[in-house]
């Protein structure tokens, strides 16, 4: 499997801070998608040019950093239209931080031309006029160009050529999988939240992972894991929000237990600022295999294909109501949509719990190929290298036997739980997924005769 | 040429230029059948193997290579080789790294390549320029451009090449090449003029500011920016465009290290007023920059157009506020002078009124992380309060929050000006004095007194075999907190005889795992030798059958802990009964964390092994006394009353009743001497002990140990370099003072006694409170040691948690080893701050100890711990002020403090209630005035103690006014010491 896709980004013209016709300010993003058409979706003007600059500049900062090796990489952030939202999601370079900006209507008057995802282009001159935008100006924002003024061609067309890892393809889809996991652990006013990241080391850092603690309704770093506390591994990861906390209202933060990945929101007046950060620095989101039990036992063929026709750009996916309009059982409806979101076919919004639409701009089918840990169990079953040994009773769990390098592993199967003795699970006790002969164990279970699949 | 020529050519040719000639003049169709033999030669001689269908002159030349193949890559035959296939290969060839002809056939290269003008030479160009290293010289490429080989290069390898090929000192490896200054060198190449502007455009070493760069170069040497300012000077480049370029390259997405070099060389040419008015839309977009030293340069080219009064103040203020938002205080208090000035000026042109702009600017300022930069903000504002409107004074208030706390009180000065502005209640009232009822009080309790068993702390035991295999496999991989191994010692024994029939296909795969070695420091499977080896070896003998050895018990670099050898001893009794299949409930499984046991528990498991027939004197034994809580002691000798034998008698001793050692104990004397340091474990108990008439020489013995450290400074010189190391020694002796030969008691009676089998000589590898203070293997590496695995670390404070400054004092060696490094995977120090974090026991002179050490270490992982353990330690009154003080007095003693660390953790720590600025503060005013606040950063420590009295203000002593009263001068000490006194 090649490590990374040769990919272009075209654009036809350069995003930037440019003059308009009056001579005022105009954000203008340039736009491209997988089939290289250039959409046009919005125009109007910024209500809070500030702040918007602000976030694009730290969303900015995430994607072109690789937050543990110097290497500059400026993998451009995809950009989510429709009429109530815009959205811009991000990844870093090193696949372990996820950035999604959500511009909602109160931060812009104007027209949304087209629903759909692109990729926006981000460059250095634009990043440099971001921060200087003033809320005491009236800054035009347009998200592609009609086609009057492509077909001027007096712009300078951008092309990048880039090579898009395998890994941060599938990392970018299945961050998506850790999203519905988080649960609000605190949330703290902006001023103590710049406090905190403020009293985050920067140069001597540690190697344990530090904690957020709770302390009289603030917000302190800790090195001990107490009752409450949220993991960061790579405090530097979320220093990146430190400008945008001076004029935000809040900060919340997210975790998900399970995995120990965690959420940092800069929420404002209008609109937020989400970062996911990955449970370690050295572990990108890519092989965290928080998907594969989903994509081990999906829900049927046509209830993933209705749901998918069912997508149109829709800010919010409703299961419930999905499921009604559908035909469908609601945990039919939310296993399908954490299908396609693995698939980068479908994003989540913590805040609001539910899913929403976006094709990333990608050429998808790969990452589909990108499950080797599923491939893996797949393998293990199609091979008979796994056996049912005793079947589930009232007292006793279902045991199955897998043959592996130089020993035969045990899998158990309960209620509370799947357990495997293999380095993998007795390490990370399925805090980084399911193991392969879990997975193997399990989409055997499902199989009612519990034989193996031809 | 034959293949076979081509093959003699390349091995038995010392001569380079018939080398060449030989390749001259021939045509691509010869030159095409040779390419696969050069390559194959090729590669062969790199790797130093002949193929298969190698020649016989090629095996053996290979055959008479002795030594590795890469000390051959520079050979002859090597080099001859690869320009073989520059002169014949094809593209793929000639990219390969491998092919590398040397240095010294530089110019035969070029000229091979001019004879066959090959069609790949653009293509390999570009290739090579891409490449993090490239092999092409820059003169090389100039002379290829100008005979039309290639078209100049247009990628960023070519003008690095450029960069540091002009400015090369001649200096590595070419002493006799006279360089010219490299002003010369571009005058001599016209057409490298027009390749200067792509220096600021992309990341070269060209500004790069380090001084190794020009080391050992000619008196003539020019470095760059020395070079454009002659051209410039000359006439022969722009000024104007140079300035121009530099301000573009302050822009660029580039190294800060490149970027400083670029304000520098600004800064170099010597702008005029006029040149920087023409450019003062460039400095003022910088004013945003994310880098701070660049933010810094613009600002201070602006304070010089205010200087000259050509500054565009519309322009200026509506950026300035950005600087704010940057960290550096020196940004924000330059920032601040600018706008002062800009008030000064505008308000002397307005009556009094002083531009609002600037005013709001400045407003921005109360946002700053830094302390200084919001005070002088405020002092700026008081003096312009009355021409602040009603929106900037709701700006003001609204920042509030962001103000540290040793700038609340003139805030709400500030504020109180603002008329109705503002909401008169929005005013914080400023903090009142501590009441002295409700101040500080630490924890003094004595050990008898302490209480440290809770529920919250109560440790849950492994409830059957499936969790005990379970927590075995994890425990292989990583052992994440020294709880899980006192689990599965327990566990372990206690389901010693539980072995059903699929028993061995449960654990086979931990079997296999142990035996294979994991890659984790913190697993079973990769123990080290040591203690953990030794747990290890327990965990294949559970899961084996059989009897396993710890075999590397022996390495002779490794440092073993001695403190540990009472508890391999014991670890290898349990093994022996696991061997047997005999299940028992340990002794001293602690039943709470931090290895504490309930003594009621105790006394049930000792009442339980009677029942079953007698309690021996076991290791097991002894160790489980020390670990006797000094909770529910009076209930448990209530219960000890039914024990009957030595087991009985030791157990109502240990737990304070009228039991005592006669001379028939002697047997047994380690025993009773474990049981009286569990009754209290700092008793001189020697006296008790006297009619046993034992040889009991060591610390914690009959006598307790006790501990000797002092912090110095060492300098050190070595021609004309010089450094300080800091000392720091520990040492552990008898607390009466005795040295361990004076205390063999009479020596010479002591040898007869000894000689005549009367007295009986202990060793301290048998006595656990002996052991913890040996400290014999001290001279060995401590990168490689048993302390190095963090669960054993930790581990070492639960041998005798009733005393566990032994521990505390061994991480304290331990982090002024590491004092001035980074945190560490492979030597971690975080493991002995466990200690710590024990609850109910005061933590004494070490603890303080272990705790001043980590706030001052420069390892993040300790230095967090001990915050956190500060913290939590104020909350629980286990830290004592006076006690801290007298240790960081003794500690600052030493001179090599870094006191910007401990400034930094202190302050932490007095921002997270009024308690702890009051701990802190009283801590502080201990302290300080024991202290040389002359010296280096020493105002970080005052800076926290502003802070702490801000907070939770207490009355200076007299000692402290006359301490801070002394500091004169302008240094920051000075004013923050004047600040405390006002």
């Amino acid at each position: 499997m090649a490590a990374a896709l040769d990919f272009t980004y075209r654009y036809a013209f350069p995003s930037g801070v440019v003059a308009n016709e009056t001579g005022g300010p105009q954000l203008s993003l340039a736009t491209c998608d997988a089939d290289l058409a250039k959409p046009y979706f919005f125009d109007g003007k910024l209500r809070k040019p500030r702040q918007t600059g602000e976030m694009l500049y730290v969303l900015s900062d995430v994607v072109r950093t690789h937050f543990f090796l110097p290497r500059p990489v400026i993998l451009d952030p995809v950009l989510t239209s429709n009429e109530k939202l815009l959205r811009l999601e991000g990844f870093s370079g090193c696949c372990g931080v996820y950035a999604r900006v959500d511009l909602p209507e109160g931060i812009f008057q104007g027209n949304c031309h087209g629903r759909g995802t692109t990729n926006v282009d981000f460059n250095i001159d634009m990043r440099n006029a971001l921060l200087r935008l003033r809320d005491d100006e009236q800054v035009e924002f347009a998200v592609g160009a009609d086609e009057v003024v492509l077909s001027r061609g007096n712009q300078r067309t951008v092309e990048k050529k880039v090579q898009l890892p395998l890994r941060w393809i599938k990392g970018f889809s299945e961050v998506q999988a850790y999203l519905p996991q988080l649960e609000v652990a605190m949330e703290v006013p902006a001023p103590d939240a710049l406090r905190f990241l403020r009293s985050l080391p920067r140069s001597s850092v540690p190697k344990l992972p530090t904690f957020a603690i709770s302390a009289a309704r603030s917000i302190r770093p800790s090195q001990r894991e107490v009752t409450g506390a949220v993991p960061i591994h790579g405090t530097h990861r979320i220093k990146v929000l430190e400008p945008l906390l001076l004029r935000a209202r809040s900060l919340r933060v997210w975790v998900d237990r399970a995995s120990g990945a965690s959420g940092w929101e800069v929420r404002f007046e209008e609109g937020s600022f989400f970062l996911l950060i990955s449970p370690e620095l050295y572990r990108g989101f890519s092989g965290e295999g928080q998907a594969l039990s989903a994509l081990a036992n999906p829900p049927g063929a046509d209830a993933i294909a209705k749901v998918r026709a069912s997508l149109k750009w829709q800010s919010e996916l409703n299961a419930g109501a999905l499921a009604d309009q559908l035909g469908l059982q609601r945990t039919d409806v939310v296993g399908a949509l954490a299908v396609l979101g693995s698939r980068g076919l479908a994003g989540f919004d913590s805040e609001s719990g539910n899913y929403f639409h976006r094709e990333l701009p990608f050429d998808l089918d790969k990452v589909e190929e990108m499950q080797p840990r599923l491939g893996n169990a797949r393998k293990l079953i199609e091979t008979g290298k796994i056996a049912l040994l005793s079947p589930a009773s009232d007292d006793a769990p279902a045991i199955y036997e897998v043959a592996g390098t130089g020993t035969t592993h045990r899998v158990r199967l309960e209620e509370q739980g799947a357990a495997c003795t293999c380095p993998w699970f007795s390490k990370y006790q399925g805090q980084r997924g399911p193991c392969k002969h879990i997975l193997a164990a399990s989409i055997m279970a499902s199989d009612e005769e519990g034989e193996p699949k031809a | 040429m034959t293949p076979d020529d081509l093959e003699q050519l390349i091995l038995e040719n010392n001569d380079t230029e018939a080398v060449r000639l030989a390749f001259k003049g021939m045509d691509e169709k010869a030159r095409k059948k040779l390419s696969s033999t050069a390559s194959a030669l090729q590669r062969q001689l790199w790797d130093g193997k002949a193929n298969a269908t190698s020649s016989d002159r090629l095996t053996k030349f290979l055959k008479a290579r002795k030594e590795a193949s890469y000390t051959h890559w520079n050979s002859r035959a090597n080099s001859n080789a690869a320009l073989a296939v520059f002169a014949v290969g094809p593209l793929s060839a000639v990219k390969k790294w491998q092919t590398r002809p040397s240095y010294e056939d530089s110019q035969v290269l070029r000229k091979i390549i001019a004879d066959r003008r090959p069609e790949w030479l653009e293509d390999w160009v570009h290739h090579e320029l891409e490449q993090e290293w490239t092999r092409i010289e820059f003169p090389t490429l100039r002379i290829w451009i100008r005979d039309g080989l290639i078209s100049r290069p247009e990628s960023d390898g070519y003008y690095r090449l450029f960069a540091s090929h002009l400015m090369r000192t001649g200096f590595y490896g070419r002493d006799k090449e006279a360089v010219p200054p490299l002003s010369k060198q571009l005058l001599d190449d016209p057409a490298l003029l027009d390749d200067i502007e792509w220096l600021f455009r992309i990341e070269t070493n060209a500004f790069n500011t380090n001084s190794w760069l020009v080391k050992g170069a000619a008196d003539h040497y020019e470095t760059w920016p020395q070079a454009l300012v002659k051209l410039a000077d000359g006439g022969h480049y722009d000024r104007g465009k140079l300035l121009d370029l530099a301000l573009a390259g302050l822009q660029a997405d580039i190294k800060q290290n490149q970027l400083s070099g670029y304000h520098k060389f600004f800064r170099l040419l010597k702008p005029g007023d006029d040149q920087l008015a023409a450019r003062q839309p460039a400095l003022v977009a910088l004013l945003c920059h994310p880098v701070g030293h660049v933010a810094k340069f613009a600002i201070d080219m602006l304070a010089g157009l205010e200087k000259a009064k050509l500054l565009d103040d519309d322009q200026v203020l509506r950026e300035m506020p950005s600087v704010f938002s940057g960290e550096g205080k020196g940004n924000g208090i330059a920032a601040l002078r600018l706008l002062e000035k800009v008030a000064r000026r505008t308000a002397r042109q307005a009556e009094g009124r002083p531009d609002a702009n600037a005013l709001g600017a400045v407003i921005e300022g109360l946002r700053h992380a830094h302390a200084d930069v919001q005070a002088k903000a405020i002092a700026l504002l008081t003096t312009y309060a009355d021409a602040l409107d009603r929106a900037q004074w709701q700006d003001i208030e609204s920042f509030g929050a962001f103000m540290s706390v040793s700038n609340r009180a003139a805030m709400n000065d500030l504020l109180g000006q603002a008329g109705d502005a503002i909401e008169p209640a929005s005013i914080a009232a400023a903090p009142a004095a501590v009441d002295e009822a409700a101040s500080y009080t630490p924890d003094i309790r004595s050990f008898a007194e302490c209480s440290v068993l809770g529920e919250a702390n109560r440790l849950e035991p492994v409830k059957d075999l499936q969790e005990l295999i379970d927590l075995a496999f994890h425990c292989a991989e990583i052992v994440d907190d020294v709880d899980e191994i006192e689990r599965l010692l327990d566990g372990i024994s206690r389901f010693a005889d539980q072995r059903p029939a699929d028993f061995q296909d449960r654990v086979n795969p931990l079997i296999h795992r142990m035996s294979k070695r994991g890659s984790s420091h913190n697993g079973l499977a990769s123990a080290y030798p040591g203690v953990a080896e030794s747990v290890r070896a327990l965990v294949l003998t559970w899961a084996m059958g059989e009897l396993r050895g710890s075999h590397k018990q022996e390495l002779v670099q490794y440092s073993r802990e001695d403190a540990f050898v009472p508890m391999i001893t014991f670890l290898h009794w349990v093994a022996r009964h696991v061997h047997r299949r005999e299940p028992r409930q340990l002794l001293s499984t602690p039943t709470h964390e931090g290895g504490w046991i309930d003594p009621v528990v105790w006394t049930e498991r000792l009442q339980h092994l009677a029942s079953n027939g007698t309690v021996e004197d076991s290791i097991d034994f002894r160790l489980s006394l020390l670990r006797l809580a000094p909770d529910n002691r009076c209930r448990a000798r209530a219960n000890a009353e039914a024990l009957a034998g030595n087991a009985g008698r030791l157990a109502r001793f240990a737990l304070g009743g009228d039991e005592a050692p006669v001379r028939n104990d002697r047997k047994h004397y380690v025993s009773w001497i474990t049981a009286a340091r569990a009754r209290d474990p700092m008793a001189d108990w020697s006296e008790l002990f006297e009619p046993l008439d034992i040889d009991d020489p060591w610390p914690g013995g009959a006598v307790p140990s006790a501990y000797r450290w002092h912090s110095a400074i060492e300098a050190g010189q070595h021609g004309d370099m010089r450094w300080k190391t800091p000392i720091f020694e520990v040492e552990v002796e008898r607390a009466d003072g005795k040295s361990n030969a004076a205390a063999n008691g009479r020596a010479a009676f002591s040898s007869i006694s000894r000689l005549l089998g009367v007295r009986k000589r202990i060793g301290w590898e048998a006595m656990p409170t002996a052991a913890v203070h040996q400290h014999q293997s001290k001279a060995k590496y401590h990168w490689y040691g048993d302390l190095n695995t963090t669960w054993v670390a930790q581990w070492l404070g639960y041998i005798w948690p009733q005393d566990p400054a032994f521990a505390c004092y061994r991480g304290v060696r331990k982090l002024m080893q590491r004092v001035d490094d980074n945190a560490s995977n492979w030597t971690p120090a975080h493991g002995f701050f466990k200690a710590l974090f024990v609850r109910g026991r005061p933590w004494g002179e070490a603890g303080h100890l272990l705790l001043a050490l980590g706030l001052v270490g420069k390892d993040a992982d300790a230095k967090g711990l001990a915050v956190d353990a500060l913290i939590e330690g104020i909350e629980t009154r286990q830290f004592n002020p006076a006690l801290f003080a007298d240790v960081m007095a003794r500690v600052s003693a030493g001179e090599w403090v870094k006191y910007n660390r401990l400034g930094e953790s202190l302050k932490q720590v007095v921002q997270v209630s009024p308690v702890h600025a009051n701990a802190i503060g009283a801590a502080l005013l201990h302290w300080l005035p024991k202290f040389d606040l002359g010296q280096r950063n020493a105002f970080h420590v005052l800076e926290a103690l502003v802070e702490a009295q801000a907070i939770a203000p207490q009355s200076l002593g007299l000692e402290a006014r006359t301490a801070f009263g002394q500091l004169s001068g302008k240094t920051k000490a000075a004013k923050l010491a004047q600040q405390m006194l006002a």
